[in-house]
């Protein structure tokens, strides 16, 4: 039964060995580059949230909510507990 | 290969009797999956918004009226140079531009190429003849998904914006941005300044909002308090702000997550500690056996906790591997909607990897700690059977 | 909700805390009936239970020592990515300062593992001499244990529900650094004498665990912690940041650093524990623990070989001290 062990131990090491390659090889760089040339083209870096037409795309204004999640209800305010 | 004897009685139980483990390894490689996914995601944002950070202005002044942003006049921007310490103001325009009402909408950015730092900017993505062309005439950059949804809408070459004033201005698709810059691009349309006023209807003396540089970082306070004196309907925003607005962004979603998920880890626990209890008590003879053979208390325990640890590994990398294929490799389909919405276009991103002893210490330790505290009891109740039990 | 609380670290953070303590609590239910019925001279069915009861109280502290002792590291590394949330903090000396909690909370954790520590040697005495002859005494000092870890618990929540993120906090520079010209360090030592005093009371913890002087190597390892203490922060730190002016205990464990101050840290305490501990079994219990007391000096003589070779590193790279 040893041997079980070592080929399910081998094989949990195939996978993790597999993650890190994939961890390591992956270009970072040119994905960086993309975002930083738009980011640095518009002088916007606020995610490309798909939200409803009643929902703020870009919004910095309202303190309340996450600036980059809009979206987002944040917990302090009352209508995450009542519907509107 | 020579092995201890301990270590061959531990591996031969282990994988006779795997199929009373198969059925916890499959509970936790699923709740190891979930949490693994959703840290993964959130993470991986935050890792990308903070790469762009470099390139976001230091400050950005709005207009606002009874709490609503307003655009803000140009005026402003000559008031604004003034200031000792400022450089880069620039004004942006930008605004949604609705293809159909209340349904699908572009985010159009109006960028002055001739500026700085968009030139050098747009220099990135094009070479020298494509920059010429670009700016020759009625162009537009757009992001992947509003290409496709152009496209599938008939519009392979460019599109005809109606603007406010009831006049249509048609405007060429010359490129089509990187899949790479999806996060933050997808649903953009770039296009020259005066067309983007055009097509939002402001006016020639108005922007959106105003960005500036301050280059000297020790003085942000200083020029902050100073702006705010300007007028009585400014409001200013710094990079710091937006800082911790990433900061929180990735604890907030992750947070709300956990919180919800302290429910599915207790009911966990009470499965595991039932299921365990069941398990154990169909050992009793087994176990009885080895004590009446000299086995002491302390080598049952010892045996039963090496048999979890096996669980808890096997387990831990099983589910962090998966969550790291869901997410890094296909994308997170489904899941990313809850990050990034699903109401407008869609939006298939390119998700950076990110793992720091951060997240994975996180996991495993919200994932072990009540694993182990569950099977605690049960393994003593089983340690300390009497060696009459296998006479039974 | 507090923006702290919904942070991932410190989620995690509390809840293992919590489940630790719900174990601890059915150990310490446990412990308390044994010790009100425990007779090891009778053979009642009572007693039998009873001795089987005490072995859920073995494997919980056993499981519970060693994950406080990575819930230490995991709580310094919460709290040192706090930092980034409350405003003026840069490391997590800030954050740990943020209200009077958190520097109690530090050393009572520390407390706590030094007696977790300390029960194990007992137990592990205990289960060897197969009559239980210390049993009452590792008991009682289990009960003290449960009460320092209850408000341990407490001081958790405590510290963390009240940091605030609107109020600015010090950073390091202003806690450690040197104010006005005032000396922070202990008795009007200076650094050539504090220096000095490292080295000397190295060699004395050393001279006393070689020589079997147990009441002695107490004595000096436990001065030795302090003044090793003071000479990190002081006099080492200041060399592992390559600045003069950077006294901070906690910038060491950030990645800039490449973590080394969980090493050394780790080490400097990780080798006094052992030492005090072994020393105090073979003071108590005249028994020889060998093998504590050379990992404790190993340990001890990487912590000092550490600090002094980041000096020397610098010296030999730079021709001159800082």
């Amino acid at each position: 039964m040893a041997k079980a062990f070592y080929t399910v131990f081998s094989f949990l090491f195939l996978i993790t060995f597999s993650v890190s390659i994939h961890y390591v090889a992956t270009d970072r760089v040119s994905a960086t580059n993309s975002l930083s040339a738009v980011a640095g083209l518009t002088r916007m870096g606020s995610l490309s949230l798909s939200v409803a037409y009643y929902e703020p795309r870009v919004q910095r204004i309202e303190k309340a909510n996450n600036i980059i999640y809009p979206e987002m209800m944040s917990i302090d305010r009352m209508d995450f507990v009542y519907e509107n | 290969m020579r092995t201890s004897p301990f270590f061959h009685f531990l591996m031969l139980g282990f994988f006779k009797e795997r199929k009373k483990h198969i059925g916890v390894i499959a509970i936790s490689l699923v709740i190891l999956f979930l949490l693994g996914s959703a840290l993964f995601i959130s993470s991986s944002i935050r890792y990308s918004l903070n790469q762009t950070l470099a390139w976001e202005p230091d400050f950005v002044v709005q207009r606002t009226q009874g709490g609503q942003k307003v655009n803000a006049p140009t005026a402003w921007i000559d008031d604004l140079l003034e200031v000792h310490g400022i450089s880069k103001v620039t004004p942006r325009v930008y605004g949604r531009y609705f293809f159909k009402a209340k349904e699908n909408s572009f985010l159009i950015v109006g960028v002055d190429f001739m500026d700085e730092q968009s030139n050098k900017a747009l220099r990135m993505m094009m070479d020298e003849t494509d920059l010429k062309q670009f700016l020759k005439g009625d162009n537009m950059l757009v992001g992947e998904g509003v290409s496709t949804h152009l496209k599938t809408h008939f519009y392979p070459n460019g599109y005809t914006f109606l603007t406010p004033k009831g006049v249509f201005k048609k405007v060429n698709l010359f490129k089509v941005l990187p899949k790479k810059s999806n996060l933050i691009s997808n649903d953009m349309i770039i296009v020259p300044i005066e067309l983007a006023r055009e097509i939002l209807g402001m006016g020639e003396d108005e922007v959106s909002d105003i960005a500036l540089n301050v280059p000297n970082d020790d003085e942000w306070d200083n020029v902050a308090d100073k702006i705010s004196a300007f007028y009585y309907d400014i409001h200013v925003t710094t990079k710091e702000d937006i800082k911790k607005a990433y900061e929180n962004l990735y604890n907030y979603k992750g947070g709300v997550f956990l919180i919800l998920f302290l429910i599915v880890i207790v009911t966990f626990v009470l499965i595991l500690y039932q299921r365990y209890s069941m398990v154990y008590s169909s050992e009793r003879r087994h176990i009885g056996l080895l004590r009446a053979l000299g086995w002491s208390i302390r080598d049952v325990l010892k045996l039963k906790f090496f048999e979890t640890m096996m669980i808890v590994v096997i387990a831990f990398v099983l589910g962090v591997a998966l969550a790291y294929l869901y997410v890094f490799v296909l994308g997170a389909p489904l899941l990313r909607e809850i990050f990034l919405g699903g109401a407008n276009l869609p939006n298939s991103v390119i998700l950076v990897p990110v793992l720091d002893f951060g997240i994975l210490s996180s996991i495993f330790l919200i994932y072990a700690i009540p694993f182990i505290s569950a099977v605690l009891i049960p393994t003593w109740k089983i340690a300390v059977t009497d060696p009459k039990e296998a006479m039974l | 909700m507090n923006e702290i609380l919904l942070s991932n670290q410190v989620l995690v953070y509390l809840l293992s805390e919590s489940i630790l303590f719900g174990l601890l609590l059915i150990a310490f239910v446990i412990t308390f009936g044994i010790l009100l019925k425990w007779d090891f001279g009778s053979y009642s069915e009572q007693q039998f239970l009873l001795e089987r009861r005490a072995y859920l109280t073995m494997t919980i502290l056993l499981f519970v020592f060693v994950v406080k002792f990575l819930l230490l590291v995991y709580f310094v590394f919460a709290i040192d990515s706090l930092s980034l949330l409350v405003p003026g903090a840069m490391c997590a000396a800030g954050v740990i300062s943020a209200n009077d909690y958190g520097m109690l909370l530090l050393f009572l954790k520390l407390v706590i593992l030094f007696f977790l520590l300390l029960w194990m040697a007992l137990n592990s005495y205990d289960l060897r001499a197969k009559n239980y002859p210390i049993f009452r005494l590792k008991s009682w000092l289990f009960i003290a244990i449960f009460f320092i870890i209850s408000i341990e618990l407490g001081l958790n929540f405590a510290y963390f529900s009240h940091i605030d993120t609107l109020e600015p906090v010090n950073c390091c520079s202003t806690l450690y650094g040197q104010l006005e010209g005032a000396n922070p360090l202990p008795f009007g030592l200076n650094i050539m004498t504090l220096l000095l005093l490292f080295y000397l009371i190295y060699i004395v913890v050393m001279g006393a665990m070689l020589s079997k002087q147990r009441v002695l190597s107490v004595l000096a390892t436990l001065l030795f912690v302090m003044i090793a203490y003071y000479s990190v922060v002081y006099f080492f730190g200041t060399y592992i940041y390559e600045l003069p002016t950077h006294n901070c205990p906690f910038c060491m464990l950030q990645v800039e650093y490449y973590y080394v101050g969980y090493l050394v840290w780790g080490t400097l305490f990780v080798g006094a524990y052992l030492g005090i501990v072994s020393s105090i079994m073979e003071i108590g219990l005249k028994e020889e623990r060998k093998k504590e007391q050379t990992s404790a000096l190993i340990l001890l003589s990487i912590f000092v070989l550490l600090c002094t070779a980041y000096v020397a590193i610098y010296y030999l790279r730079n021709g001159v001290f800082l």
